[in-house]
């Protein structure tokens, strides 16, 4: 009985496998777009009070709206999945403001990361919501640092990102409110 | 038959280069899901978790197509092989393991069945019915690699940390505990995605094998396997995590592809 | 012993070329699942951390 043989050549076998899959994972790597690689990069908190980045999203009704739509507006921006239950609660809270504040100028926007146009449209009329909702594949959310959903930004309409609420903290419900209320009071 | 040395170094740089390239930092990787349990919330991870990816499909009830093709292409190719070579959780324990006691405690594998309860109770249809991932929301493996680590980078997280946090630091803990004394306990009695890959034990391409004439049904087999099961009873055994542990006695070999009669496939009984 | 022994040649003997089927049927659902975007929704989720899972909030 050949001890060795047995032992050594599946051992062999799986050791390459996992070189091989490292070396696909390396290059994979190499090959792919986007500068967030890094987990230092991917914090959304770090951008309060710089000038937002630049963004252009598809409404789920095929519409076009960007960062710099004139005139100026304050946005409110959400990154938000539907298998997401803390997204849940938040959407009533964006559905007022967007009532409230939607005539002074406020855009409440919702980002989808993860599904299609149809359920989101579906969870929008179930639901009663009628503020805005886009689609974004990634690239928005990249720019903004998003590393968890929900995540509110928002934005004054100077461009400026006045706060970024990851996940709903104590009090986030107040915070949101008084936050939007300034913006939509400023020039 | 005896077994001298200590486990294989070769398996333990495996495991750890595995573990190393699940959670590389290269985030350009989650399109696709990991083979061995390891979360995608841990700031490094570089892959899905399967048992994530999979509770995602079934709370969005969509059938996971390429998920259960993955498993079936893994499981079918190396049985639970991934468990013994590349889950970092699996090495987690077996480093514990190698801290505790030399003498270890439960050593009957009577309550393994547990683990498919975990599978077909938490997360089909756990996930299913309520729309969420549950078995992640108590997941160990997720504690140690996304709770602990990301309450540490992100410190504003800290201010909303619910009592389930402290629940799972609590499981993490009880585990962490008994892998000082019970071996792998999570993999055996636990894990949804060890009883994924546990049915293909028995017709997947990489088999054990027991030579029934040279096996003295001594038990060192089962003295060395980290899942405390003695391979000579059933080669194809469920619970075998298909370390080759037990391959260094002289008995016991692996063998890939159809059948060469070299032994008789089975020993016990003969 | 001896019944676990026999239940496990019975089941083996059916098993050298199931794995070669499965592995066929493994990998053909694999492509069944880029057809319909499977692996676009598994980076979808797997970027974004669930923080309800990690016990936040």
């Amino acid at each position: 009985m050949n001890r060795d043989a047995s032992n050594t050549r599946p051992l062999r076998w799986v050791a390459l496998l996992i070189v091989g899959l490292v070396a696909v994972a390396l290059l994979l790597w190499a090959l792919s777009p986007g500068g967030d690689r890094l987990v230092a990069a991917r914090n959304a908190e770090q951008l309060v009070g710089a000038v937002a980045p630049d963004f252009q999203l598809k409404t789920i009704d095929g519409k076009q709206i960007a960062l710099r739509d004139q005139p100026r507006y304050a946005y409110v921006l959400d990154f938000w999945t539907v298998s997401c239950p803390p997204c849940h609660s938040l959407a009533p809270e964006l559905q007022s403001i967007h009532k409230k504040y939607g005539f002074h100028g406020v855009r409440v926007v919702g980002v989808n990361l993860a599904d299609s146009a149809t359920a989101i449209k579906k969870y929008m009329e179930k639901n009663g919501y009628t503020y805005i909702q886009t689609t974004d594949r990634g690239a928005v959310a990249n720019a903004y640092g998003i590393f968890a959903t929900p995540t509110v930004v928002v934005i004054d309409r100077k461009g400026i990102v006045r706060d970024v609420m990851v996940g709903l903290g104590p009090g986030w419900e107040g915070r949101l409110e008084s936050i939007v209320k300034t913006v939509a009071g400023e020039k | 038959m005896t077994i001298h040395g200590k486990r294989s170094r070769r398996r333990t740089a495996i495991q750890i280069i595995a573990a190393a390239a699940a959670n590389s930092g290269l985030p350009a990787l989650k399109f696709c899901p990991y083979p061995g349990l390891n979360c995608y919330a841990c700031p490094l991870a570089s892959f899905a978790c399967p048992m994530g990816s999979l509770q995602n499909f079934l709370s969005l009830r969509r059938f996971p197509f390429a998920i259960a093709g993955f498993f079936i292409t893994i499981g079918a190719t190396f049985g639970r092989a991934v468990c013994g070579w590349a889950c970092p959780f699996g090495l987690f324990q077996d480093l514990l393991a190698g801290l505790g006691p030399r003498h270890k405690l439960v050593r009957s594998n009577r309550w393994t069945w547990m683990r498919y309860a975990v599978l077909i109770g938490l997360v089909v249809i756990g996930a299913f019915a309520t729309g969420s991932p549950i078995f992640c929301k108590l997941c160990p493996a997720g504690t140690l690699g996304a709770g602990i680590p990301q309450v540490i980078l992100r410190p504003s997280l800290r201010q909303m940390i619910g009592p389930l946090y402290w629940i799972k630091i609590g499981l993490l803990a009880a585990l962490v505990l008994a892998a000082f004394f019970v071996k792998r306990p999570f993999c055996r009695f636990l894990c949804p995605l060890g009883a994924v890959y546990s049915p293909f034990n028995r017709v997947s391409l990489m088999r054990m094998r027991v030579d029934s004439s040279a096996c003295t049904r001594c038990n060192a087999c089962k003295g060395v396997c980290p899942v405390d099961i003695a391979i000579y009873e059933d080669p194809d055994s469920d619970a075998c995590i298909r370390c080759l542990e037990c391959t260094r006695c002289p008995a016991v070999s692996v063998s890939y592809g159809p059948t060469k009669s070299e032994y008789p496939l089975h020993t016990a009984g003969n | 012993m001896r019944a676990v022994s026999r239940i496990a040649q019975a089941r083996s003997r059916s098993g050298p070329e199931l794995y070669a089927v499965l592995i066929i049927a493994g990998i053909a659902l694999v492509a069944v699942g880029v057809a319909s975007g499977d692996f676009w929704a598994i980076l979808a989720n797997a970027r974004m951390i669930c923080l309800s899972c990690i016990g936040i909030q």
